[in-house]
């Protein structure tokens, strides 16, 4: 009965922590649906690689959202035909590399501020790092869910080979509009976004802050359902394996790494409070593994790969997952074992 | 259709390059993890590093870069002159609790060598510590006084027993009344009158002045940090000494008595309006705010409480408690709390929790002339310590132990003068200097001290010494001489052994206060042996009054 207890005093804790950065992400993601022009925002983006995966990991700036927020405004860079690079940069970066949580490290930390500079530092490499590598993929709609995919459009034209020209584009469900050959709308998409493709149409305002909060609810009511059942399977995880039992791992500069990293991925803390729940493990821990803590839980961890189920397919979150782990595994551990 | 595409072609760009990564990474790690490690741990911060430390600070702070192997750090610690103290550990940090108060006028090195961290115990690599040094000092032991003879006269004088010297620190136009050091002793707070003026005495005015000393209290862990770029600024150089600057003139208001706040932020000033002497009351003068009076009942007599928040004033036949700290809620005269019986208020111990109060016995017909010094603690406790036929002049509390000094007088019969008239019982009060034990109330005089009226103490922040200054003794010819300052060390005896052992084995949070065990029979016997005494009293070369420690 106290593990139920417990439990669900977990699940409202995570769901309450997160859910008014969802709201944020949320809204802007929306913002950049309706305000922005892609044309404008891709011109604005550094034709270089490792500049625009930088740029990514540098917009958390602009938009302080935690590591739940910024699944949102990434779909939507995606969709807005952003670069990988960016997308990705942003994904992993955002949560930690902004104003919020920087001033919240600091807060916490005053006494180690080489925490406070290593935490931005190191989730910076980490964030260019796979952004590169994914970048790699020249289209990244293979890694993509398929309903992201078919919002996107196809960056390149599709009758690039004969082949796919005949086979018509409304070999797919759903209710379509042929506007002339091969320019194909699909109606039962959500109107704002359906309005976001058709580039000619630019309503007045009063309308577009409507569809605007239209879309809101709509992303709200899809990406919280997805955060509810995420929190629901971090609270019972937390039931069934105690922090104690993770934490007891060990304290050496290498198991202490391993467990605080384990430990980030499980309790799914928010990042703009994690700083504070890493300092009670400040003194027994050695300050690698505090890093580790910070850096890889809010790129990613238990709660909020529900939500990334809703961009990217397994795979990619595999790869996500791995690359990170094993990327801030690496830079805490140099510095555990060479600097102490 | 284009999903399909992509199904059939299982192997992305991306896949073999993650793949590829992922192996190259999991390679490295383990590499990493197989070469072993190579980290020296180190003392990150030592909160008393080139620090000087006084009688408030009990415990400092060593943090390590990593966790340690606890008992080869406590075996290798050494200070040097040697000072017991207590260690208890958090994580990372060690706090070093001394259960001696500290010297004054004293340096002192820390060194560890060939500590280990915890990891490294299992490991065969042994000498992976950076071997750390550092040193801290006591602050000065010297003291204030106001001068008597020749250039000195009237003039606020610093003597350090240290270097042996002694430096006038008010300009010769201004006759020093009475003074207050600040708590790290760099400057301190004086009322003086300017003789050259007419009505001189009624004219003081408040200063401070600087005493050239350089304050470097060690970091205070607990207090919020300054900002970064004040951890930055290069470190002030201390005032030159003897520089003064006014604090309050008298444009509009006398100024009769003033108090400083333990901290040094707060000031009271009895204060008394040149034109209309109704206009009389407590004042509050704060750093960078004008003087306000405080809305009470006017009353006598005050002292500033420890806490600095609160004020103990004396009005009518008590002593009533005035909140200092909530400056908005004006209005509400109301003091906190009133203390009827005591008509007086000698000292408060350092950490509050206990006044040395006197109570004149006007209620009781049988102790009518008597006057009794009561210790009253913030429990409630009222506890008579002594009761004297003469009077309670001075009592203060040793700041490191708990003791307490006392001037009082007892009525003895007039020695037979022949030159003056006198009546058959005529009775004169002899003084005496007095230490009681709190823990058992005990007494026991330390001097007798010549038949005169103005005797003023001071007791050492290090509780290691007294300093008393009497009025010069009269000439056969009927001149007084001047003012002798004397110098009265204090032994104290060391705690016996069984009780140093059981407060060894207590631990205790950085900065409580030595152990005190209350009811235990080794303490009580312990106790019983703390009573100090005085030894080898030593006369000043030079005269002067008010001489009081530096903090």
């Amino acid at each position: 009965m106290t593990q139920l207890n417990n439990g669900i005093t977990l699940f409202f804790s995570l769901l309450v922590e997160a859910m008014p950065f969802l709201l944020l992400g949320v809204m802007f993601s929306s913002v950049l649906l309706l305000f922005v022009d892609e044309q404008k925002l891709l011109s604005v983006i550094p034709k270089n690689v490792v500049l625009a995966a930088l740029a990514g990991s540098l917009i958390g700036f602009l938009f302080p959202v935690c590591e739940c927020g910024n699944i949102p405004v990434a779909r939507r860079l995606l969709t807005k035909g952003a670069p990988t690079a960016v997308a990705i940069g942003f994904l992993l970066a955002a949560p930690t590399v902004n104003p919020v949580v920087f001033w919240a490290t600091w807060i916490a930390f005053r006494d180690q501020p080489e925490i406070v500079f290593l935490r931005v530092g190191f989730t910076l490499v980490v964030a260019v790092t796979i952004a590169l590598i994914f970048s790699a993929q020249a289209d990244v709609r293979p890694f993509l869910q398929d309903s992201l995919t078919r919002m996107m459009g196809d960056p390149e034209p599709v009758a690039a080979t004969p082949a796919e020209a005949e086979i018509s584009p409304l070999l797919k469900s759903g209710t379509f509009l042929m506007q002339s050959p091969g320019q194909v709308l699909q109606l039962d998409a959500p109107p704002a976004q359906v309005l976001a493709q058709v580039a000619v149409a630019a309503p007045p305002m009063a309308t577009r802050l409507r569809m605007m909060v239209d879309n809101m609810v709509l992303e709200l009511r899809e990406l919280g359902a997805v955060l509810v059942i995420g929190s629901a399977i971090a609270a019972f995880v937390q039931v069934a394996v105690p922090r104690e039992v993770i934490l007891s791992l060990g304290q050496g500069p290498v198991t202490s790494i391993v467990a605080m990293m384990a430990l980030a991925w499980v309790v799914s803390i928010c990042s703009t409070v994690d700083s504070f729940f890493a300092l009670s493990f400040a003194s027994t821990f050695t300050s690698g593994s505090l890093l580790a803590f910070l850096v890889f839980g809010p790129m990613i961890d238990l709660k909020n790969i529900s939500l990334l189920l809703t961009v990217f397919k397994g795979r990619a979150i595999l790869y996500l997952f791995v690359l990170a782990a094993q990327l801030v595994f690496l830079l805490t551990l140099v510095m555990n074992l060479y600097t102490g | 259709m284009a999903r399909r595409r992509f199904r059939r072609s299982r192997s992305q760009p991306l896949d073999r390059l993650a793949v590829m990564i992922m192996a190259g990474l999991s390679l490295a790690l383990g590499l990493l993890i197989l070469s072993g490690d190579h980290a020296t741990a180190r003392v990150r911060d030592f909160t008393w590093q080139d620090r000087r430390v006084g009688a408030e600070d009990q415990a400092f702070l060593l943090t390590f870069s990593r966790p340690m192997d606890v008992a080869s750090v406590e075996q290798n610690l050494a200070l040097d002159p040697p000072l017991p103290g207590k260690v208890s550990w958090a994580g990372r940090r060690m706090a070093y609790t001394l259960t001696e108060p500290l010297p004054y006028g004293k340096s002192f090195s820390v060194s560890l060598k060939g500590a280990r961290d915890r990891y490294a115990t299992t490991a065969s690599s042994s000498s992976r510590f950076e071997p750390f040094q550092s040193q801290f000092e006591t602050r000065p032991r010297a003291f204030l006084y106001i001068g008597a003879e020749g250039d000195e006269a009237n003039r606020l004088v610093l003597a350090d027993l240290g270097s042996q010297e002694r430096t006038i620190l008010t300009p010769k136009n201004l006759s020093v009344m009475a003074f207050k050091p600040y708590p790290l002793g760099d400057k301190v707070l004086f009322s003086a009158s300017d003789p050259s003026q007419s009505g001189s005495l009624l004219n003081q005015q408040i200063y401070t002045v600087t005493t050239g000393l350089t304050p470097r209290p060690p970091i205070d862990f607990a207090a919020p940090r300054p900002p970064l770029w004040q951890q930055l600024w290069p470190q002030k150089k201390a005032a030159p000494s003897g520089e003064t600057t006014l604090v309050l003139d008298n444009s509009t208001y006398q100024n009769l008595k003033f108090d400083l706040s333990a901290d040094g932020q707060t000031i009271v000033v009895q204060r008394v309006n040149q034109q209309n002497p109704a206009d009389f009351g407590p004042w509050i003068v704060r750093q960078g705010a004008a003087p306000q009076p405080i809305e009470t009942e006017p009353g006598g007599d005050f002292l500033i409480a420890p806490d600095s928040q609160s004020l103990l004033l004396l009005q009518g036949q008590g002593t009533a408690i005035i909140d200092l700290g909530s400056e908005k809620t004006r209005g509400s005269s109301q003091p906190l709390d009133f203390l009827p019986n005591y008509g007086r208020v000698l000292d408060l111990s350092a950490d509050g929790s206990a006044a040395a109060m006197v109570n004149f016995n006007q209620d009781d017909p049988e102790k009518r002339f008597t006057e009794s010094l009561f210790l009253v603690t913030n429990q409630g406790r009222e506890e008579e310590l002594l009761q004297v036929s003469g009077a309670i002049v001075d009592a203060q509390f040793d700041p490191t132990r708990p003791v307490l000094y006392v001037l009082a007088s007892e009525l003895v019969k007039a020695p037979p003068d022949p030159d003056t008239l006198q009546t058959e019982d005529a009775y004169a009060e002899q003084p005496l200097l007095l230490a009681i034990t709190l823990d058992n109330g005990e007494t026991s005089p330390l001097l007798r001290l010549p038949q005169q009226q103005r005797i003023h103490m001071s007791v050492a922040p290090d509780g290691r010494s007294l300093l008393v200054d009497l009025a010069g003794q009269s000439t056969p010819e009927g001149e007084t001489g001047a003012p002798v300052i004397w110098h009265l060390p204090l032994v104290h005896p060391a705690v016996p052994l069984d009780a140093a052992a059981s407060a060894e084995g207590v631990d205790t949070i950085p900065g409580a206060a030595v152990a005190k065990t209350e009811s235990s029979d080794a303490s009580a016997a312990a106790a019983a042996s703390t009573m100090p005494t005085v030894t080898d009293p030593e006369e000043f070369p030079f005269s002067g009054f008010q001489a009081t420690w530096l903090p």
